[in-house]
C-alpha cells in the first residue's frame, strides 16, 4: 500500500492506495499521525476510492485516526467507499460515529459547515 | 472433486497478503465470484493477523494453513503454536481485544463468523491456537 496525503484548510485528506491491512498500517500509521500533528489539523477525510482490500486492521486504522481528530475537537469522514469497505465498516459499528460521503467535495462541504473551521 | 493444499509460512505481516491470495486462488476453481473471494480473503486475513499479533506477539514463528475443498464447501484451518487463548468465549466477544490500542477494532473473530458459514476455535494456553472455518460454495 501507498498513502497519499493532501489538505484543505484544517482538514487532512488521507488517500490509501492498495490493500489496507495490518502489514500496510504498521508502515504508514506513523506517517499519517505525524502529518496530522505537524500542521495542527482538526478534521480527517479518508478517501477510500483506491483501496482494493480492507480487513479489521484497516477499520482499526480509521478508528485510531478518528480518536486523534476527536482529541483535536474535529471530525472524521469516509468517502468513495466500496461495497467491501462499507460491509466491514458496518459490522464494526464505526458508521455510528463516522459518516460516509459520496465524494471528497461533499465531505469537505459537510465538515466546513456549522462554523467548525 | 476434492482438493487439498497445505502451506507453512513465517509469521511475518508481509505474509498476510500472501495467505489470503493463496486461499482465494485455491477457492477460485469452485466459485470465482468477487464477493465470495472477498469474504474468503477477509476471513483469512483476520485469522493470519491474529496468529502474528496475538499468537506470536510479533516474535518469530510459523503459521500453518490447510485448505480443503469438496464440491459443496471450502474448509480452511489456520494454526499457530504461540501463546494460546485462555478464554476463547471472551476472545470471540465483539469489540473485545486482549491488546487494546488505538489501532485495533477488536472484531477479528466477528468478521470471520460473519463472512464464513462456520467457525470453530481450538486453543491450549501456551501450546497452540487453531481456527477452523468453512464456507459453502453456493
Amino acid at each position: 500500500m501507498q498513502i497519499s496525503m493532501g489538505f484543505y484548510k484544517n482538514i487532512l485528506i488521507i488517500s490509501p492506495i492498495g490493500e489496507l491491512d495490518h502489514h500496510s498500517i504498521e508502515k504508514h500509521a506513523g506517517e499519517a499521525d505525524r502529518c496530522f500533528r505537524m500542521k495542527s489539523f482538526k478534521n480527517i477525510i479518508f478517501d477510500l476510492g483506491q483501496v482494493t482490500f480492507i480487513d479489521s486492521s484497516g477499520i482499526g486504522f480509521i478508528l485510531g485516526r478518528y480518536k486523534l481528530a476527536l482529541l483535536a475537537g474535529g471530525k472524521t469522514a469516509l468517502t468513495n467507499v466500496s461495497d467491501q469497505v462499507r460491509r466491514l465498516a458496518s459490522i464494526s459499528g464505526i458508521l455510528k460515529i463516522i459518516n460516509i460521503y459520496p465524494s471528497v467535495d461533499k465531505a469537505i462541504e459537510s465538515l466546513t459547515r456549522g462554523g467548525d473551521m | 472433486m476434492n482438493n487439498r493444499a497445505f502451506l507453512k509460512f513465517a509469521a511475518l505481516s508481509s505474509n498476510e497478503g500472501f495467505a489470503r491470495l493463496a486461499a482465494a486462488a485455491f477457492a477460485m476453481d469452485k466459485n470465482s465470484e468477487m464477493s465470495f473471494l472477498d469474504d474468503i480473503k477477509t476471513a483469512v486475513s483476520e485469522a493470519v493477523t491474529n496468529c502474528i499479533v496475538h499468537g506470536y506477539e510479533g516474535k518469530d514463528g510459523e503459521i500453518e494453513m490447510e485448505l480443503r475443498s469438496t464440491d459443496e464447501a471450502l474448509y480452511i484451518t489456520i494454526t499457530d503454536y504461540g501463546v494460546g487463548i485462555e478464554d476463547v468465549a471472551l476472545a470471540r466477544t465483539p469489540l473485545y481485544s486482549s491488546k487494546p490500542s488505538e489501532n485495533r477494532a477488536g472484531i477479528g473473530f466477528t468478521v470471520m463468523e460473519m463472512f464464513m458459514d462456520e467457525l470453530e476455535i481450538k486453543s491450549v494456553k501456551g501450546k497452540y491456537t487453531r481456527v477452523i472455518m468453512s464456507k459453502n460454495y453456493r
